[in-house]
């Protein structure tokens, strides 16, 4: 305590000299007050005036972009004092309205997880199992970067750079980065996406109908029919938001059917539902185009005519195709022909296990409604072993009845400009160029794999081969891999293989937020800047019919010694690579890439992430940029872009993609010469015939069959007699691409998922199934397939057809975190991971994995 | 001009069942992880493939004849002069007389100290991964993403000893913000204002269709209204 | 006791200091009434022997009472349990208030927290430039943090001498404080829950009955 002895001034105390006697005290009375003088408060605090109080508390909203799902929406976050605290919809986007659904919330307890890594971690167990402790000790970035450098420069002296694998799987468009310059500049061709186990067979069918490699949009605004195969929009998939803001409208003027063996979210909310059996959507989806045309209700302006104007689908009969003269299609009657004549709904009802009557219902309602009609294609009905003619099958619908680039149908896009690395060819030393066209480790392009992208033999990926190209040195033996934003070791069917194939690599770098099931395996783990709060980057996504470009911005500063995985830890490997007498990375980073705005070469690695965002997304916001303000908003610099956080494309018009689409034909195609061209192709590569490609791919159709949308079997693992029950798995709304489970708040509001139940993993039965195998809901039940087997807790649900049983994905980590596993020291699982029980199966000619379709059967007892 | 009260109507038809509500609600109000202020009643009726499924989104109905206010020996749970049915924690007693008066189940005790979870000290891998207690330090808050506006007129951490449960963000709308779960709503199901007011959206909503409650025999009279159907 | 109580020559010249030892006065005695109608748990231990100095320097009435909680105080804290209860008696509840601490239940006619009268008081709290601490909070109009209100502005005032800050104190104190303080006093007496919170009720009302008949505010 210590007395002030300022004096206040002589003409404020006068006056009030006589009146306050009684209250005299002594001169030496000490003010209480504070050490330094300071009032002593408890109550309140000094400082701030009311109007920044207020502020205070309210903070400020800041934009950035969540990555919990595929749509990649806009969105703000409240940050008080540094600290994220809310999140909404970033009110600048035309494509979710400022909407956004459950999962960005969620994403705070990713960000201020305490079970993230701090720092970057080494192992000191050189024994790799899921069993083996990896006894991780914390090391420094600079050491951390310097062993792994080590390991990549002895690849470089051994002349094998090749043996590099580069892993990716969620990603920005700062990708380009790590995963094409940086191996390529170092000499390896492997930067391996993890595309394939996400939905490429789903570009299938709209790619080989209608030339279009991508995932289409839907004018949901003016649609009056949506007929849903296996998507469940107002959950999962892409423009969820989008989806969940229109769906009470849509209800109102659409009729809403949902093909899926499961009550799905969308499912529970629509007009009809069709639990199909898993796998033979193809069937329903032949069906329907068969009723269509003996119905005669196809769209005669986009289709074309019998030239004699009456209609000659006569189920069962082959018709002449000169009869019939086509606008904007090619192939109709070779299609009817080849595979419809016969696909009755009647046929179709016990092969899919949909009653005749209701798909006949649902064809008609489908084809009046149109051309404003929807036939909405998922991964749920094309990541089958046998799905991409499925995919084309049920994107055939909307060809047949106009809908595909008409008001109240599905569209494809709108431009979004952007610029990608620059060119790093000038970088790559002998070494580099040669090493860099070795063939890719996952076996794309090969007979049984054709991972045909966009028609091109192995243009794609097949990510989950990968795994047994590390455990069968096929092509070669991989030496040194870096794996980011990825965690194959859960998210791949046949997970087993990628536990095995992790132990096997000499040595592995894993970037992640979290310790995963692949961390455990990794020599190196580094912590990365989580991508919505911590990270500079951008995405390009679409929804409503805008394309958008969305910046991920650094709202808060991470609390962690985190890096940001695509672009400085590049830039730091580049340093360390440097620092061993190999700079052509470095050198790349510092000349090739200036701040649009100042000219200047980055420096270090936190400048390099901000320089390299501004670089490739000058056009949205950089008036001298050539494509600024031509497809959408002009943004007014940098500034401007990173505060609005959103760019909008101009609205997408219809009319304009129908007058030629990029197929072989320019025409919509029920006959395929576009998928024609490309299996011909792939067989010519490998001196065998189309129908040999099929063959060696799994698909039974054999001849013109092989170019038309037609029905496959199911493709299932497991004897009936020893697995009676189909197992599918399907989607959580709640999933941030697997990676929610650590959240508390995920399992405290699971059962927002039809069927499903907090704080746990369910199985969910029929309960005609559940009686006769003497099983009851709560049972901890053993589910077994031919690959292997998990524990669970059973659930009987009406909403899952009998003969089938479904779980969702996302849960079962045995890492991850003290809330996603039950016990995380003995490594024990909250519930199961599906990916322990489903086989690596593909749907080869997209590369793709097969995970839907009910690919395995299973046996359920009590555990 | 009747005297004010706030309502929220809940429009099912337009509802998607996605839980964001509930989400957001825990993080406006810092409610801890095993409470749901803002909650749901899941259905599942006939047999397959005849199934209905419904999802029904529950708050505290902020009811005009409210039996946890007339049933608290305190005046901790209170209503006020806009309808909001409040709690002020500082009178109440933890009796748990209102969580037994309520039919809705939409109030909770604090029987231990709420988010204990950010005061453990123990880390997943040593050195490498936090502990909860280490993130709330270097927040410098009782949990990370605190929420310091909700201190406004509760505290901003209910203590252990008294209950908690939903206030229709009444923080929120003295700056001129709706309830969270009203923001947080994809679908604009949800339809919040004074129902006394003609012009109000609700007031408008349930003018157009009929109105409903949960438990009307109770004799409560929410002051959360549904509207059509799931 | 008594020995050092402050003189009561009404003739003595008064210096400025003597005119800045009374806002001491002051200050000091919103202080620690605050601090005295604060929850027990929060009491550092220290306020007895503050009230002491204070009443040691004070005229009657307030000698005596001063001196009277400063005793109080000091066993009140030997049995924190017992003040706890009887604070809890007094001012929290549960089955009845005794004595609301809130100016809202003496001003508001229907009696009820957080209405007009707190929202008032909060604009008032917030035009002086401060706000509310982190960590739990009270409704603005409750006793200790009028009290400690009033304490901020007379020390600000004795330490930058900005006039500004007397003014803010009078109209609080003179224009609000003292319309609800003697009734709140007055119950605190009546209830007799415990001698600490009769002495600092009396001394609240000496202030009141100082402010209202006497002119105690300096303009």
């Amino acid at each position: 305590m210590m007395t002030r002895t300022a004096s206040p001034q002589q003409s404020t105390l006068e006056s009030a000299m006589s009146r306050r006697r009684f209250l005299q005290t002594s001169a030496g009375l000490s003010l209480l007050a504070a050490a330094g003088g300071s009032p002593l408060l408890s109550f309140f605090a000094q400082g701030a005036p009311f109007q920044d109080a207020a502020a205070g508390p309210l903070g400020k909203w800041i934009s950035s972009t969540c990555q919990g799902c595929t749509t990649w929406c806009p969105v703000q976050i409240r940050v008080v004092d540094g600290r994220a605290i809310a999140v909404r919809g970033n009110p600048h986007s035309k494509a979710n309205h400022g909407q956004i659904c459950p999962r960005p919330h969620l994403a705070l307890q990713q960000l201020y997880d305490p079970d993230r890594i701090k720092v970057p971690m080494k192992r000191t167990n050189p024994k790799k199992g899921r069993n083996e402790d990896p006894k991780f000790v914390p090391i420094t970035w600079d050491e951390a970067m310097g062993l792994i450098a080590d390991k990549m420069m002895e690849l470089r002296a051994d002349d094998e750079t090749h043996k590099f694998v580069l892993f990716r799987g969620r990603y920005s468009y700062m990708r380009d980065i790590i995963y094409s310059a940086m191996p390529k500049i170092f000499g390896s061709p492997n930067g391996i996406s993890h595309s394939a186990i996400c939905a490429e067979a789903e570009k299938f069918g709209a790619y080989y109908t209608e030339g279009f490699w991508d995932y289409r949009d839907y004018d949901l605004e003016n649609t009056h029919y949506i007929l849903c195969w296996g998507a469940d929009p107002v959950s999962s998939n892409r423009q969820v938001p989008h989806a969940m803001s229109m769906w009470g409208k849509v209800s109102d003027q659409a009729t809403v059917v949902v093909v899926d063996p499961r009550l799905s979210a969308s499912a529970a909310k629509a007009d009809e539902w069709l639990p199909v059996i898993p796998g033979e959507d193809g069937a329903l989806a032949v069906a329907m185009a068969h009723v269509i045309l003996t119905e005669g209700l196809w769209n005669r302006d986009f289709v074309g005519d019998f030239t004699d104007g009456a209609n000659h689908f006569t189920p069962g009969e082959v018709i002449d195709e000169t009869l019939f003269t086509e606008n904007r299609t090619n192939g109709l009657v070779k299609w009817w022909n080849i595979e419809l004549k016969d696909r009755s709904p009647e046929w179709a009802a016990d092969v899919c296990g949909i009653p005749a009557e209701q798909i006949r219902r649902v064809a008609i309602g489908f084809a009046k409604a149109a051309p404003r009609a929807i036939s909405w294609l998922s991964p749920g009905a094309s990541m089958q072993a046998r799905g991409g003619y499925a995919a084309m099958a049920t994107h055939a619908l909307n060809g047949l009845v106009g809908s595909s680039d008409h008001v109240g149908g599905v569209v494809q896009k709108t431009k979004v400009p952007a610029d990608t690395v620059p060119d790093y060819s000038e970088y790559q030393d002998d070494i580099s160029k040669h090493n860099s066209k070795q063939p890719k480790m996952d076996r794309r392009g090969s007979l049984e794999f054709p991972a045909m992208n966009a028609g091109k033999s192995g243009g794609g990926v097949v990510t989950n081969n990968a795994a047994d190209s590390i455990l069968n040195d096929d092509p070669y033996d991989i030496r040194v891999a870096i794996v980011y934003w990825a965690n194959f070791a859960f998210s791949c069917s046949g997970s087993d293989r990628w536990e095995r194939a992790l132990s096997k690599l000499p040595f592995m770098a894993h970037v992640t937020t979290h310790a995963s099931e692949t961390s455990h395996f990794a020599d190196i783990v580094l912590p990365a800047a989580h991508h919505m709060f911590e990270k500079w980057s951008f995405l390009k996504s679409k929804q409503n019919l805008y394309g958008y470009s969305t910046l991920t911005e650094r709202v808060v500063e991470p609390m962690w010694d985190v890096r940001q995985d695509e672009t400085e830890v590049p830039w730091l490997l580049a340093e360390k690579l440097a620092e061993r007498g190999f700079d052509n990375m470095l050198r790349y980073f510092k000349e090739q890439f200036a701040d649009p705005e100042t000219g200047q070469h980055p420096s270090n690695s936190a400048e390099f992430a901000m320089t390299a965002v501004k670089q490739f997304t000058r056009a949205c916001w950089d008036q001298t940029h050539p494509d600024h303000g031509k497809y959408g908003d002009a943004l007014n610099g940098w500034q401007d872009f990173a505060k609005k956080g959103v760019w909008n494309s101009h609205r997408f018009k219809c009319g304009k993609v129908r007058e030629a689409f990029k197929t072989s034909t320019g025409k919509f195609e029920f006959y395929s010469e576009t998928l024609k061209t490309a299996l011909t192709a792939h067989a010519d590569k490998h001196g065998t015939t189309p129908d040999g490609v099929l063959e060696a791919t799994n698909y039974t159709a054999r001849g013109e069959l092989a170019f038309v949308p037609h029905y496959e079997p199911a493709l299932r693992w497991g004897a009936e007699a020893e697995y009676p029950l189909i197992f599918f798995e399907h989607r959580s709304r709640l999933n941030r691409e697997g990676r929610s489970a650590n959240c508390p708040w995920y399992q405290t509001h699971k059962n927002a998922d039809p069927g499903d139940e907090n704080w746990a993993d369910v199985l969910k039965m029929n309960p005609v199934d559940a009686k006769r195998l003497g099983l009851t809901s709560g049972d901890r039940v053993k589910v077994t397939s031919p690959i292997g087997s998990i524990e669970v807790d059973l659930k009987l649900w009406e909403g899952v057809r009998p003969g089938t049983v479904t779980k969702c994905y996302g849960q079962g980590h045995w890492a991850y975190g003290r809330v996603a596993a039950l016990d995380y020291q003995k490594r024990v699982p909250r519930g199961g991971n599906n990916n322990q029980i489903l086989p690596a199966e593909y749907e080869r000619l997209s590369g793709s994995t097969a995970r839907h379709g009910g690919v395995v059967r299973v046996k359920v007892e009590h555990a | 001009m009747a005297k004010k009260q706030y309502s929220m109507v809940i429009d099912l038809h337009a509802c998607v069942g996605c839980a964001a509500c509930d989400i957001a609600c825990k993080c406006e109000n810092n409610v801890p992880a095993s409470f749901s202020w803002a909650n749901h009643i899941i259905e599942t009726h006939g047999t397959f493939p005849n199934v209905r499924y419904r999802h029904i989104p529950t708050l505290c109905n902020h009811c005009s004849n409210a039996p946890c206010v007339a049933n608290c020996p305190t005046t901790a749970m209170h209503k006020t002069d806009e309808g909001i049915t409040m709690h002020d924690a500082d009178k109440c007693i933890g009796c748990g007389a209102c969580r037994l008066a309520c039919p809705y189940g939409v109030i909770y005790y604090n029987d231990a100290e709420p988010h204990h979870e950010w005061q453990e000290e123990a880390a997943a891998i040593p050195n490498c991964t936090a502990a909860g207690s280490e993130v709330s330090e270097k927040c410098g808050t009782a949990l990370p993403y605190y929420n310091p506006a909700r201190a406004d007129t509760l505290p901003g951490v209910r203590p252990k000893g008294v209950v908690e449960k939903c206030t229709f963000c009444d923080h929120r709308l003295a700056h001129g913000e709706e309830p969270a779960c009203v923001e947080a709503c994809p679908t604009g199901a949800r339809l919040f204002g004074d129902v006394n007011d003609p012009r109000s959206e609700p007031a408008k909503a349930i003018a157009k269709h009929s109105p409903r409650v949960l438990q009307p025999e109770k004799g409560t009279r929410p002051n959360v209204i549904y509207i059509r159907d799931y | 006791m008594s020995s050092t109580s402050g003189t009561t020559d009404s003739d003595r010249t008064h210096s400025f200091d003597d005119a800045f030892s009374t806002e001491v006065g002051l200050a000091n005695l919103f202080l620690l009434l605050s601090r005295g109608f604060s929850s027990p748990l929060s009491m550092t231990g220290t306020e007895p022997a503050q009230m002491q100095e204070l009443g040691d320097s004070l005229e009657e009435p307030f000698h005596s009472a001063a001196l009277a909680a400063a005793r109080e105080w000091a066993s009140g804290l030997d049995d924190r349990e017992s003040l706890a209860l009887a604070y809890a008696r007094l001012f929290l509840g549960p089955f009845e208030i005794l004595a609301p601490p809130y100016a809202s239940f003496y001003l508001e006619p229907d009696q009820r927290i957080m209405g007009r009268v707190s929202m008032e008081v909060a604009r008032f709290y917030a035009e002086t430039g401060l706000h509310p601490a982190p960590g739990p909070r009270e409704a603005p109009d409750h006793i200790a943090l009028e009290l400690e209100l009033a304490y901020y502005l007379t020390h600000q005032f004795i330490t930058t001498g900005e006039r500004e800050y007397l003014q803010s104190r009078n109209d609080f104190v003179g224009g609000h404080m003292v319309t609800w303080l003697p009734a709140f006093a007055s119950a605190v007496i009546r209830a007799d829950a415990h001698d600490l919170y009769r002495s600092l009720a009396e001394m609240t009302q000496c202030f009141c009955d100082g402010v209202t008949n006497r002119s105690l505010l300096s303009d």
